[in-house]
């Protein structure tokens, strides 16, 4: 068995019999995802860190009834998607209108990050994509921007999606259509240079 | 291909890549390209012209920023200690397909709103018959009387911390004293302010 999959196996062990210090080594361990996971769905980072903060306490109480024979990932991070579903929910509700869409032809100017000079620099390229990322899955409803982190920027199986959101495959593969769709057309809308190849 | 990726790695992918776009690769193989791709501009370019969206791809590899992750466990030790109740179960609540509706929250209580407008108004005129008519008419002291008042605003309004509350306001006006020219009249007026948020 991979030594990682065991230490980590131990370590929930340990932390279902309510060992405080194995669980601040395991936050440690799964922060990052939830937080770049709960980033994508709710679309804001200090929210994401409220999000994972509550998902990780809230797994604290829960974890004791961890059943083991189930891998742990996708039953710790249904609680992330769930707690930054409900998060996007209330935030849309509250906000009403996401911030607007830039003027078609004018993207720099929408993003305000500098002159655009794809490839230049990785951490520039990041915050160029993050910035299109959050304004086009603004149009996107709750459960399709959950499936479309998942699949595609997590890159977790349709079956395992499915288990996190707690609905069918075929709900899954729907709401992927229908996120995709929604991001192409923006994309293509919006920012046309970034929906062909860079080099083409 | 960048400087640090090396050229097998290259290779595999582009070997794997229609298999990837038709997703027909396995789930490790799967992982693998994506690791490759999200960090190879050349491969996710390559990539891109099969899926435009698998420009987001990068965004997997994107980690919290120091800002996010500083102070992150004592805020969880907090929670903890702090006996924040975590979830028994991490489950979804499974909701009635009405609640999908729009501000169902606030339903049952505008319509008790409604309700006991009417009834006011239906007291109102059984008491002060013909002393029951819409705001005076600023053009003249001509005023008709309506035998069947209602509500004459229903305003949705946004208080300072963001709750929406709804606000029914009715006018009474003394036709008498509208009549004798008074154009002001003698006006009373019934604002009822209905909080589906507050707490009793």
């Amino acid at each position: 068995m991979d030594r990682t999959v065991s230490d980590e196996r131990a370590l929930i062990r340990l932390c279902r019999q309510g060992d405080q210090r194995s669980f601040e080594q395991l936050v440690a361990l799964k922060r990052d995802k939830a937080i770049r996971i709960a980033f994508n769905i709710v679309g804001d980072e200090d929210e994401a860190k409220d999000v994972a903060q509550q998902a990780f306490i809230r797994l604290w109480g829960a974890i004791r009834g961890y059943d083991e024979s189930m891998r742990f990932d996708p039953w710790f991070f249904r609680i992330v998607v769930n707690l930054s579903i409900d998060s996007y929910r209330r935030a849309r509700k509250r906000l009403q209108s996401v911030a607007p869409l830039p003027a078609a032809g004018s993207p720099e100017e929408a993003l305000d990050t500098g002159p655009s000079v794809p490839g230049a620099d990785v951490a520039f390229m990041r915050r160029e994509l993050r910035g299109i990322f959050n304004r086009l899955a603004s149009q996107l409803g709750p459960a399709q921007r959950a499936v479309f982190t998942l699949r595609e920027i997590e890159g977790a199986e349709t079956g395992e999606i499915a288990s996190i959101l707690g609905i069918r495959e075929s709900t899954v593969r729907n709401h992927l259509m229908q996120a995709r769709r929604i991001l192409r057309d923006g994309l293509r809308r919006w920012y046309p240079e970034y929906a062909k190849d860079f080099n083409g | 291909m960048t400087a640090g990726s090396d050229k097998t790695a290259c290779d595999r992918f582009e070997r794997c890549l229609d298999a990837y776009l038709g997703d027909a690769l396995a789930s490790r193989e799967r992982e693998a390209a994506r690791r490759h791709a999200s960090s190879c501009p050349e491969c996710l370019s390559k990539l891109r012209r099969g899926d435009d969206l698998a420009l987001f791809l990068p965004l997997s590899q994107e980690t919290p920023s120091p800002r996010v992750t500083e102070g992150f466990w004592d805020a969880v030790r907090a929670g903890i200690e702090g006996g924040q109740p975590g979830a028994a179960e991490p489950v979804r609540r499974r909701l009635p397909a009405w609640s999908a509706v729009p501000g169902r929250g606030v339903t049952p209580f505008a319509l008790a709103a409604s309700i006991l407008v009417m009834v006011l108004a239906a007291y109102m005129a059984a008491v002060a018959p013909g002393r029951i008519g819409p705001a005076a008419d600023p053009a003249g002291p001509q005023v008709s009387v309506s035998s069947r008042p209602l509500p004459q605003t229903v305003e949705q309004v946004r208080t300072d911390d963001a709750r929406d509350v709804q606000v029914y306001s009715m006018t009474w006006l003394d036709q008498k004293t509208a009549a004798a020219g008074n154009e002001q009249g003698s006006v009373t007026e019934l604002i009822l302010i209905v909080d589906a948020g507050l707490k009793l």
